[in-house]
């Protein structure tokens, strides 16, 4: 009876942590974006309003004289990077580059291909331009669940879907 | 004592109501300021789309001779609004404070509502660089015969005017450089058709200070305005005492903060060639609000 009872029990969790694990994957905590022809503060106004639109967005920090805008996610969520160039373009200047910050696990879609996946809100970054000393690690969080955090570019391609260049991938604890 | 030609055959109360005229008209530039562009020309920069801006401020303008004194006091209201990042419209709604005309010893004034415009300006090229934008623009607009035509002086032209224009201009960290040329086609009413006038500008600017955001941010810029101004008609036949041609120095400035900005200048006349016997610009002073929401 009692060995019964722990049976259910692991079932249960394992139940509960199969549906739980696909809902916290990866959160996008912090996006850089160099903004290009932004040289006023009255004119980078725009930029604010538009960034502050995107979802998960919590503050923002922008920095005139490097070109930049910073983003911090709201607490528990992420950012939603998809949306971040066209705010940028909607205020009238040019995103040259998005870096992002983001922790959490690794997926591997049906072709074998590394995935950063977002839940909420949903959203899908093909790793590419992996670098072979991150390969270890970004293979360790898609088939063991190893929690890592990554820092690297996103690029928008043609059909409007997202790439994920990684520059930095380290283990984190859970 | 100002001489009417003969064969004109002018009264001179027709004469004194040209003159509240012509000195209306010389003030309306038809200029819609947005904060980081020249005062008294035009820049090619639009507002974020879904953006709206508005703008108040009091424009001066005093012109003289040893017969007559013009003075002219307009409250500048403006409405912007972004259709997309390169697309903007705008509607001005000037308010008269106070017009005074002094002539031959006869003084005149009167207030209200001006001439209301519509402009769209559309910016069609744009080069972005790290701390760098390249733009230029163009511009179309209308102005509507809304002021009272019939008071003295007349707040109105009483005709449906257009202008259009072309600007560009570079926008940097240090510097800001801007070039436009403006054409405003009158076309008259009933009797009267003010001539038509051309604008051609220059700007450069510099920011003594490096800018950052959520600072206040100070611009100051020295304009170089020309204006061509042709001939009044009146009843068919030019009017002798009307066009010429000026030129202006003119610095300006504005000053920032996040969304809201303050900006205004002086146009100082370089050099004048005013037709006939007219009196010449003394100066033209604009000091003005805008807030972007």
């Amino acid at each position: 009876m009692h060995k019964l009872r722990l049976s259910v029990q692991i079932m249960f969790v394992a139940i509960i942590g199969f549906i739980v694990t696909p809902i916290i994957e990866a959160q996008i905590r912090n996006v850089t974006v160099a903004v290009d022809g932004m040289a006023c503060p009255f004119c980078a106004y725009g930029v604010e309003k538009k960034l502050k639109k995107v979802d998960g967005v919590g503050s923002i920090t922008i920095n005139i004289k490097e070109g930049t805008a910073v983003l911090e996610a709201k607490e528990g969520e992420s950012i939603n990077v998809s949306q971040v160039p066209k705010a940028i373009k909607d205020s009238g200047f040019t995103p040259r580059t998005i870096k992002i910050a983001a922790t959490g696990y690794i997926k591997m879609d049906k072709q074998q291909r590394l995935m950063l996946q977002i839940s909420k809100p949903v959203q899908s970054l093909l790793l590419v331009d992996i670098k072979d000393t991150a390969i270890e690690r970004l293979l360790a969080s898609a088939t063991s669940g190893v929690r890592i955090k990554i820092v690297g570019i996103i690029q928008e391609k043609s059909d409007g879907t997202f790439t994920l260049s990684p520059q930095v991938v380290e283990e984190v604890s859970k | 004592m100002t001489i009417i030609p003969v064969h004109m055959r002018l009264t001179f109360l027709k004469y004194f109501i040209i003159r509240i005229i012509v000195g209306f008209i010389i003030s309306m530039t038809f200029n819609s300021v947005f904060a980081h562009e020249p005062i008294f020309g035009l820049g090619p920069h639009t507002i974020y789309k879904g953006g709206f801006g508005l703008e108040m401020g009091f424009e001066r303008e005093s012109a003289s001779d040893s017969n007559e004194k013009e003075k002219n006091l307009v409250l500048h209201n403006e409405i912007i609004y972004g259709l997309t990042e390169d697309l903007a419209i705008t509607l001005a709604l000037p308010y008269v404070l106070d017009r005074k005309l002094d002539a031959e010893g006869i003084e005149k004034s009167s207030s209200g509502l001006s001439d209301t415009s519509l402009r769209v300006k559309y910016r069609f090229w744009r080069h972005d660089r790290p701390g760098i934008q390249d733009s230029a623009a163009f511009i179309i607009g209308t102005k509507f015969p809304t002021g009272d035509a019939d008071k003295s002086p007349r707040l109105g032209s009483g005709s449906t005017d257009f202008l259009f224009g072309l600007a560009a201009g570079r926008e940097s960290l240090l510097w800001y450089y801007f070039g436009d040329i403006r054409y405003r086609l009158n076309k008259g009413s009933s009797d009267l058709k003010v001539g038509d006038r051309f604008f051609a500008d220059v700007a450069i600017g510099i920011r003594p200070w490096p800018a950052e955001y959520l600072k206040l941010d100070l611009v100051v810029l020295a304009e170089l305005n020309w204006e061509t101004l042709m001939r009044n008609e009146l009843d068919g036949l030019d009017v002798s005492n009307s066009g010429g041609n000026l030129l202006f120095l003119s610095p300006s400035f504005f000053l920032t903060y996040r969304n809201w900005a303050v900006k205004g200048g002086v146009q100082i006349p370089l050099y004048q060639n005013l037709y006939g016997n007219q009196p010449g610009e003394d100066y033209r002073f604009k000091l003005a609000v805008e807030i972007h929401f």
